[in-house]
């Protein structure tokens, strides 16, 4: 089963054309050119394809974040830990922001 | 205002004949249409047509833009990119302010289709955000814009299937009321869509010889039975030729005359007796400083429609005493409704500058009741220093251009 860090890097490689060479896990947004618009894409089908829950104060995300930081954020947002998966990770104390 | 011609100098074109203007012009000149059979039209009562198969957009325009955009902004980016690079501009040297867009556009979009499916389907959290943005007729100007730095007047116009060519009427406006410097202006529409086709097809307006799609579309043949579907863009480099000789690029042709009338009849048919039509000829005929004996070309709308070939044979026959040598481009590559009448002016510049007719397909019997000198089969070569471009849109809505040989 992907990982929601894979699921965060295969849709921005394949729905929204960025340069799999530059999607990594340490990569933020903004180095991606993800703006406004492609982050919402990001979220919707990450939701629609991927039915990961998507709750709208995740709209805390911003360009500043690693993928990790966002995928991490996303997996907090899920009812319950996917099967085989470490527990979240509080993106504040990894290093990421919420703000 | 000024008087001062306009003169094309940049011509890019997205057709089901060719992903450019060059393969595009060869394709036509073999006179053989390019309608097919289309899987995405399966389970329609008309399931071929005109698709731009070779337009690659990914590969023109790198996925990190073309995923945001539907097909028909997707074509027209394209077509605008190869236009400013014909016509030798650099978006980084011009002044941004002094450049416009105008295309001509309608609703048909993918997109709003996958908004309306997943809708339909019980799942409206799966509406993609970018649905509006991506759908909206609009975003064809909104994005050449954001691509090529054009920061002067940027719009759609619609007028059904004259849409491409009411955008080269307003584009010359813009330049001779001294608003902008440079204006690129065409048209674009990606038709092909099964809910286009769908809708078409109601209205008894498509041909419907799925036995054989490359001899569906037969405009002015006593067998014809309506029009093909077809997509594309054509974007055009316009610019006073004063500001084109100063800047020594080579200048195509020149838009001497664009008129636009409307019938006011009925919401789909022209007038029977092409009235309608005849006056915007004439118009832009008087707008050139000529005669119509002076007129050595037509390219007509000739959509293949028993209606529209009647009536357009008319307006002819009513403003020129012998009508000039005369083509139909939708016999080879379809009908793009809002691209169609910028693709259709881009070839009349072509066959201006080549000075040869490309011929119509499909056209084996001349309908007894049109009185027209059409060129079929093969190419005719000639002295051609002028050009009609007629193109008629539900609405009653007609645009006719004239073009000058440079």
């Amino acid at each position: 089963m992907p990982s929601m860090l894979d699921l965060v890097m295969e849709t921005l490689t394949q729905h929204i054309g960025r340069d799999p060479e530059a999607v990594t896990p340490s990569t933020r947004l903004d180095q991606l050119d993800v703006d406004s618009l492609a982050l919402l894409e990001l979220l919707c089908t990450l939701e629609d394809e991927h039915n990961v829950r998507v709750p709208d104060e995740i709209g805390d995300i911003h360009g500043g974040l690693t993928l990790t930081e966002i995928a991490d954020l996303l997996e907090r947002a899920q009812p319950e830990a996917l099967p085989g998966q470490q527990a979240p990770v509080d993106p504040v104390t990894a290093g990421g922001s919420v703000t | 205002m000024t008087t001062d011609a306009i003169a094309v100098t940049g011509i890019g074109l997205i057709t089901p004949a060719g992903p450019d203007a060059a393969t595009t012009w060869q394709r036509m000149l073999l006179g053989t249409s390019v309608a097919a059979s289309d899987p995405e039209l399966a389970g329609l009562r008309v399931t071929f047509s005109c698709r731009a198969r070779e337009f690659d957009a990914d590969a023109a325009l790198g996925r990190a833009l073309s995923w945001r955009l539907d097909r028909f902004v997707q074509m027209a980016v394209a077509a605008a990119r190869q236009a400013i690079t014909d016509a030798r501009l650099d978006p980084v040297a011009w002044d941004p302010a002094r450049v416009g867009v105008v295309v001509g556009a309608s609703a048909n979009s993918e997109g709003m289709g996958v908004a309306w499916n997943k809708l339909h389907s019980g799942r409206p959290q799966g509406i993609p955000p970018m649905t509006i943005p991506r759908a909206s007729p609009n975003m064809a100007a909104g994005e050449v814009s954001l691509d090529l730095n054009i920061q002067g007047p940027g719009m759609s116009v619609s007028t059904a299937c004259a849409s491409g060519a009411t955008a080269l009427a307003v584009a010359r406006d813009l330049l001779r009321a001294g608003t902008c410097d440079i204006v690129l202006a065409g048209g674009s529409d990606s038709a092909t869509l099964p809910i286009a086709a769908g809708c078409f097809d109601k209205l008894r307006a498509l041909s419907r010889r799925t036995s054989e799609p490359h001899a569906a579309s037969r405009p002015f043949d006593a067998d014809r039975d309506g029009f093909v579907l077809g997509e594309g863009a054509a974007m055009l480099v316009l610019e006073r030729a004063q500001h084109a000789r100063a800047r020594h690029t080579p200048i195509h042709a020149y838009l001497a005359g664009a008129a636009s009338t409307c019938d006011a009849y009925h919401p789909t048919a022209s007038r029977p007796d092409g009235s309608g039509s005849a006056r915007a000829i004439r118009l832009a005929v008087a707008q050139a400083g000529l005669a119509p004996e002076d007129i050595d070309h037509v390219n007509a709308h000739g959509t293949a429609t028993r209606l529209n070939d009647l009536s357009e044979a008319r307006a002819l026959g009513t403003v020129f005493r012998t009508p000039p040598p005369v083509t139909a481009p939708k016999s080879v590559l379809g009908h793009a409704i809002s691209g169609a009448g910028a693709i259709e002016a881009a070839l009349t510049v072509l066959t201006l500058s080549h000075q040869t007719i490309p011929p119509t397909a499909n056209l084996d019997r001349l309908d007894p009741d049109i009185d027209l000198d059409v060129v079929t089969k093969v190419p005719r070569q000639g002295r051609l220093r002028t050009a009609v471009s007629n193109s008629f849109g539900f609405g009653g809505q007609n645009t006719v251009l004239l073009f000058t040989a440079a």
